[in-house]
Order: structure tokens, then sequence, then C-alpha cells
């Protein structure tokens, strides 16, 4: 937090800027005091403990610490290779890897199966040589989720990489290190705050993994109906439990990004 | 969704009194009412004047195309009609949120039931159309489908649409009207995912209505066995007293509606 009380400002501040910074907050803010407002406080426990919503809360909590893994177990080594390797289309990749962040969410899904799925251009080889298919099974659900979230810990990592101070690594390298020490003895531990902070985002951003997962995955209780997906389908049937499953996502992302934020970010 | 609103929030206003037991969110909710009203209030006086002849219609989902032919050949007659599609729940849960259309639109009698009792002002609603349940397959029926019955086979990839959904409410009311345990491998949220999936060949079978298929290109159709069932009926009920949104519920059910409706597949009443 010394950061940001340096930054401090004594006087009073512009009323336009507070205003604007008011209706920007209010936008954030008021949706959250509708969803207090409709929550059904009594039913609270009845909803939570029903099946289809431990189902879900069991979906989320596999698929999302899955992909979270994923993302860092190749989402590192991606991140190295575009901060340290210079390579013939490396910004085009950058902004490939990056694409996710920004395309709807569906168009990823749809993307993913037509690549995956037992037609797609991968899934078909695949079907026919071991009989997996993806589609519809909850390593979908993770996939979906890894393709959505892995940008933000590439993002992350890459940019703390980049602005690393150069001098200890070469140091290290004089020193007779490999490359792959110097990655994991001087680099990795140095940017181990901007790694936390990337892995919180893209565990909270596939915990709320939806358009890639409904549609690359499909939506089945017990299999691949993760808590946003049980969500929209209990809007159309019981908007209770629709309302009860919003609240526990936003607690949790909640409780997550407070607690991790202002540990790990301020520090970079 | 436009229409309406000022009840919405009156009625609103009145719940947040009621039930707010803090001093806090009390005052928090009565500056939201007045800012809302406020905005509401300016521009409801704007649009008042042509109120009288614009029908808004919330229509099933299942009904967007073929209604919007409709409204085409209503609105030369001179009425503007706004129209809202959403599966009939969702629209239901709208209406009891404070939306106030002239004219509802259910593919679920269930559904409709629950508006009326509710006291909404609607006269009795009228059977406009009906449709069908169908069994949707990727062209060339790669699974070679039958039937209903193969909808219990594990080894095929089936999907139907999720229960809240009418074609999903039907497809359960069907599988089970025919002792058949599905073994379904996604309950999609509505028709269009649904079949989107069996048109590139994901899905080996879907249960959908048969207007669905006449409106998606890329699906072949294989029909239920005769004494399945599978029938849904949709009602159309205008607001009371409301000239203009009887007189478009009126035109659903004539003569130059149903060869519209006839053309999309639905089935005359």
């Amino acid at each position: 937090m010394t950061r940001s009380t340096r930054r401090t400002i004594q006087q009073r501040p512009p009323a336009a800027i507070v205003v604007a910074g008011c209706v920007a907050s209010a936008l954030f803010v008021v949706p959250l005091l509708g969803l207090l407002w409709r929550t059904p406080w009594s039913r609270l426990i009845d909803l939570y403990t029903s099946d289809i919503v431990l189902d879900a809360i069991r979906i989320s909590v596999i698929t999302s610490i899955a992909s979270a893994f994923l993302c860092v177990v190749l989402g590192v080594p991606l991140a190295w290779l575009l901060s340290r390797v210079e390579f013939r289309g490396r910004d085009i990749l950058r902004a490939l890897v990056t694409l996710p962040m920004v395309l709807p969410p569906v168009v990823g899904g749809a993307a993913l199966l037509f690549a995956f799925g037992r037609r797609g251009i991968v899934g078909e080889p695949l079907d026919a040589a071991t009989g997996f298919v993806l589609p519809f099974s909850i390593w979908a659900v993770i996939v979906a989720n890894t393709f959505v979230a892995m940008p933000f810990l590439v993002v992350t990592v890459e940019g703390a990489l980049r602005s690393l101070d150069g001098r200890h690594e070469a140091a290290a390298a004089t020193l007779g290190a490999s490359q792959l020490t110097v990655f994991r003895r001087i680099a990795l531990p140095m940017i181990s705050p901007s790694l936390r902070a990337g892995v919180v985002l893209a565990w909270a951003r596939s915990l709320g993994e939806f358009g890639a997962t409904i549609t690359f995955a499909g939506s089945l209780q017990g299999r691949t109906q993760s808590l946003p997906l049980a969500v929209f389908v209990a809007l159309e049937s019981d908007r209770d439990a629709a309302v009860a499953i919003s609240l526990l996502l936003v607690v949790v992302s909640f409780v997550v990004l407070v607690a991790f934020r202002d540990r790990w970010w301020t520090r970079v | 969704m436009l229409f309406g609103h000022r009840r919405v929030t009156h009625a609103k206003c009145a719940d947040h009194d009621k039930l707010s037991e803090s001093g806090v969110m009390r005052r928090l909710a009565s500056i939201l009412c007045i800012a809302t009203l406020s905005v509401l209030g300016c521009a409801g006086n704007g649009a008042s004047s042509d109120q009288d002849s614009q029908v808004s219609v919330f229509a099933a989902s299942s009904l967007t195309d073929v209604l919007n032919d409709l409204v085409l050949i209503f609105e030369a007659k001179g009425n503007d009609v706004v129209l809202n599609f959403a599966g009939s729940s969702a629209l239901r849960e709208q209406i009891f949120d404070g939306a106030d259309p002239d004219v509802f639109i259910s593919a679920n009698e269930v559904v409709m039931g629950e508006v009326i009792d509710a006291g909404e002002h609607f006269d009795d609603p009228v059977v406009i159309a009906e449709n069908t349940m169908t069994i949707a397959v990727p062209v060339g029926n790669p699974a070679a489908i039958r039937g209903l019955p193969d909808f219990a086979e594990p080894s095929h990839t089936l999907g139907l649409c999720a229960r809240g959904v009418p074609c999903g409410d039907l497809a359960a009311e069907v599988l089970a009207a025919n002792d058949v345990v599905a073994q379904p491998d996604t309950l999609e949220p509505n028709v269009r995912s649904l079949l989107s999936k069996v048109e590139i060949d994901e899905l080996d079978a879907a249960l959908v209505y048969r207007t669905d298929i006449r409106a998606s290109g890329d699906v072949e159709e294989i029909l239920l066995e005769p004494g399945v069932g599978g029938r849904a009926r949709y009602l159309a009920a205008s607001a009371s007293a409301n000239d203009a949104a009887s007189a478009f519920v009126e035109f659903l059910t004539s003569q130059e509606a149903r060869v519209v409706l006839d053309e999309a597949g639905f089935v005359s009443p």
C-alpha cells in the first residue's frame, strides 16, 4: 500500500472527476445491490444444498482449478518465449494469444468445436485414432476455461518478465547457469508476485466462464454444468436458485480478488 | 424493454418501502426510485402521443421468424407493433416484474395459466397455432436414428433442450409418456444452440419443434412415430379493454395469418 499513499493528493479533487468517478462506481455497485435485493435469504441454505447446486459447485471447483493449473504449466513457458526469444511472427502470436480476452466467448466456443469437435480438424483424427471425443465431457469444460483464461496469465507474466532487470539473469548466465536454470532460479522467483496475480486472475476468469463452455461442452448436470451454466438454466425455471448461485459466484470472486489483490498487485 | 416502465418503477418503490429493514437501504432505495422516476417521467411524456396505435407483443422465441412476417402484414393495416421475444417462462418473469405488454403469446399452456392466475389483466387466451415435436438429425443421418427409443441409447450423442425451456419441457413430457429414459449428453438452454450442434454433426439427434427444423436448412427431420404425442399449443392473450391488442390477436387467428403459419411448419388448431 506504500505506493498508493505516495500518490494520494491532499487538495480537494475536481468536482467533474468526482462525479464521473461516482457514476462509474455506481455502474458496478448498483447491479450488486440489485442482486442482494433479490436474494432469497430464507431459502439460501436449501438452495445451496440442492443437488443441482452441489453438482455445479463440484464441476466448477474441478474445472477452474484444473484450468488454472494448465494455464501455469503451458502459459508460463509461452510468456517466457514471448518475452525472451526473438522469432518471426512474435507480435502476431502475441496478438493471437490475447484474442480470447476480447473475443465473445461464444465465438471461442464455436471455434473450439470446429477444431476439437468430433468433426473438427483435430477432433476427427483424434476420434478415429483413440475414440476420444472431447465435446460434452468435463475435459471440454477445462479446455474452454483454459482457452479464455490463459491470456490473463500470459499477459501478466510476460509483462513482468519484460520489465525485469536483465542484469541478474545475465550474471547467472556468465556464472555458467543454463537458460533453464536461470529461468527457474532467477526469473521465476523475481516475478512470483505477478505469477500469483496471473494465476488468480486466470482462475477467477475460468470460474466465471460461460459462453465458450456452453458452446463447446454443452450443459449437463454433474458432467459439464458449472455454476455459470447452472445460473443460466435456472433463470428459466427457478429464479431464486439463479440469484443464489450468482451471489455465491460474486462473493467467492470478490473475496479472492480482494484478498489477493492488495497482497500482490501493489508489490509488483 | 421500454414499455410499462413507469408501472415497474412504481411497483418497485412500494416494495422497497415495505421490505427494507435498515435506514441506509431505505434511503438508497428512495434515491434510486426518484432518479429512475424522473428519468422515465421525461421519456414517458414524449412517447405518449402515439401509444394508442402501438401494440407491444411479448412472444415465445420459437415464433420469432413467423411473427416478424405476420407483423409486416398487420402493420400494413395501420398499427405499429413492437415485438419482444424470449422463452415463455422468461417472458412470464418479465411480466411479473412489471413489464406490461398488450399481447402475450406463450408456447406453454401452464405458463399462460400462471400469468392469467396471477391477476395480470388479460382476456381469455386463444389458441393461434400448434407445433409438433420431431427429431432433428445431421444431414444423411449418420447415426441411423429411427425414432424416440434411440434417445435411450447411451452410445449415441444426444441433445435436448433444458427443462424450463418449452422444447425441453415438451421433450421430457413425450419421453416420459413413452417410457423412454433419455441419455442426453447436453441439455441446451435454447433451441438454436441445440440445433446448431446438430447442424455441424456434433450431436446425433435432438428433440426439437418441427418449425425449428423448417427454419434451419442444414438438418434432416425424422418424424416421431404416430401416437407418441408431443403437440404444443401456442396461446395468445390480449390485454383487457385494449382494441388494438385484441385486433392483433384476432388477426393471428384469421385465414390470412393461417397461411403464413402453415408455411412455417405450424399446424392449424
